[in-house]
């Protein structure tokens, strides 16, 4: 999967779990950019994520994940 | 040594000036000397215990950062946290669950040293920090003098590059760290100590006094133990600070969170982002599929363990209990209840008072827990408020009911009175420094001004304060 089709298909599941339509995140952003991105949320988004790019992490993964950024790069090796 | 005694203020400015006149090269070990001193002054055998433990985690982090294997990695993690946890739990849990209590002194600040470490190896794992090489900067990290009595519980990305940082301390900071120690010991001497004073006869027996004596009591315990620790951590930073520290906050605000999960976010910071890093999100990430329900559990633990980890007493577990069937029923409806307050834009004005007072009052009921000497104790005390009948004998004659309450406590007044003068300064320095006036309303005043404040605030404290040798009360967990 291309890395431009996995921000694509990320900033549809950050909408849906966040519950706003005009969110439009970038590599750079981190949970102080988008309200309700606590972490509750950030364990909802893991969840999201999972099953929309069908791929499974590991605690160690998600502890490493500081913005959109290292997301899009973990998708991109799990589906890749 | 006690952390707040004469002996202690009598040598720090001793030990301020040594360190900042010997080389910079030094410092961190000079720092490490004051350090072990200190402890040692508490038990020779415990920091011996200290110092192996330190050392052993120290290799163990150098392993996992060397292994390949992620299997190898685990098992090093493995061997440091179940060390360390048994560490604390032969100390805090095993004498009481045993029956021995009298038996075996807990090492001083055994909950937050093993914290600090098992916090260190876990991120080594995680490769969110490199594994520590400079054996005296690590060695410092848990037994820190300022910060092993009761925390705040700092990790080592912050810690341990201040402490490998060798040039000269920034006066501004020693200047900061003189008005935090100031500060701390108004809000221990001036407000905790006096209002333990009240609070603590009320509830060694509490079958003694009417719900006005009780409700009070509450009331008042809960701003104690907020004067009483965040006026420690605030020594604390205080004193790091004279040596180039800078140590994390641990509290902001917590009576004005708008929900429980915000009281929890702004009170005891340190430690509880410590479990929602290490405890509450491995959990929630282990429980992912099962839905709300592993929600509901990874929340129940997490709380429990927050309880739990004050010692091995009922009244924690269940402490820990209530305030996970808070946080369950306000994250549940926390969603819905945002909605219902946008289509309600005039309720959600009231809201924003209405809001901080009921999550104040369900933090000053779970507190009573906290407080109580046993559960029939916190269930006699919670039984027996009651709110209806205390706010029509108040409404005529408060004065004269909390006087009434304090001479059958065989107290004056005039005893508790300064603390109660005392907390809206405490809450307008707060206030101010939160919203970053202090430079523009004080630091911008004539020195002579500033000085005749600090002068003041000294003077506060000898005369209001109330003096009796105390300890503080996180000193014991």
């Amino acid at each position: 999967m291309s890395e431009e089709s996995v921000r694509t298909r990320l900033n549809g599941v950050f909408r849906d779990v966040f519950d706003n339509e005009q969110l439009a995140v970038v590599d750079t952003t981190t949970a102080n950019d988008v309200e309700g991105w606590d972490s509750l949320a950030h364990v909802n988004l893991i969840v999201a994520v999972e099953k929309a790019f069908g791929v499974s992490f590991t605690t160690k993964e998600i502890s490493g994940l500081g913005n959109v950024g290292d997301f899009v790069r973990l998708i991109e090796t799990k589906t890749g | 040594m006690a952390f707040l005694s004469v002996d202690f203020l009598l040598l720090l400015p001793l030990a301020v000036s040594l360190y900042h006149v010997i080389p910079t090269t030094w410092r961190s070990f000079c720092l490490l000397a004051y350090s072990y001193l200190f402890y040692c002054t508490w038990s020779l055998p415990y920091a011996a215990l200290l110092l192996v433990v330190s050392l052993a985690v120290q290799r163990l982090g150098l392993r996992i950062e060397a292994s390949v294997e992620d299997s190898v990695q685990k098992r090093y993690l493995a061997v440091g946290v179940v060390c360390l946890s048994l560490l604390l739990f032969a100390f805090k849990y095993a004498p009481v669950v045993s029956g021995r209590l009298s038996s075996l002194l807990a090492p001083l600040g055994v909950s937050y040293y093993t914290f600090k470490l098992v916090s260190y190896l876990v991120d080594v794992y995680w490769e969110k920090i490199p594994a520590e090489r400079n054996v005296v900067a690590f060695l410092l990290y848990p037994v820190f003098f300022p910060q092993i009595v009761s925390g705040p519980i700092q990790r080592a990305r912050d810690f341990l590059p201040q402490v490998k940082v060798a040039g000269p301390v920034d006066p501004s900071l020693i200047a900061s760290g003189l008005r935090w120690i100031l500060f701390g010991l108004f809000k221990k001497f001036v407000i905790a100590d006096r209002l333990a004073l009240f609070v603590n006869r009320i509830f060694d027996s509490p079958h003694n006094y009417g719900s006005v004596g009780l409700l009070l009591a509450c009331y008042a315990f809960a701003i104690q133990l907020y004067a009483d620790f965040s006026g420690l951590t605030d020594f604390a930073i205080g004193v790091g600070r004279l040596f180039g520290i800078d140590s994390p906050q641990n509290f902001n605000a917590p009576f004005y969170a708008p929900n429980i999960q915000e009281f929890w976010r702004r009170w005891h910071i340190t430690l509880t982002s410590w479990l929602t890093d290490y405890v509450f999100t491995p959990l929630r990430i282990a429980f992912r599929n099962w839905g709300d329900a592993g929600l509901a559990l990874a929340i129940v633990m997490n709380m429990v363990a927050i309880g739990v980890w004050h010692g091995a007493r009922w009244t924690f577990v269940v402490f820990g209990l209530t305030n996970a069937v808070y946080m369950v029923v306000s994250a549940f409806t926390l969603k819905p209840r945002n909605r219902f307050f946008k289509r309600h834009p005039t309720l959600a004005t009231a809201r924003l008072i209405a809001a901080p007072l009921v999550t104040f009052h369900l933090v000053v009921f779970a507190l009573v827990l906290f407080r109580a000497n046993g559960l029939a104790d916190a269930v006699y005390i919670a039984s027996h408020v009651v709110p209806i009948d205390v706010f029509v004998s108040s409404l005529g004659h408060g004065r004269l009911a909390l006087e009434e309450s304090l001479h059958g406590l065989g107290l004056s007044f005039f005893q508790v009175y300064w603390a109660l003068l005392a907390i809206p300064l405490m809450e307008a320095v707060q206030f101010v420094h939160r919203r970053g006036l202090l430079p523009r309303l004080f630091y911008a005043r004539p020195t002579w001004v500033r000085w005749a404040v600090y002068y003041a605030g000294i003077l506060v404290i000898l005369f209001f304060g109330e003096l009796e040798a105390r300890e503080f009360i996180y000193e014991h967990f």
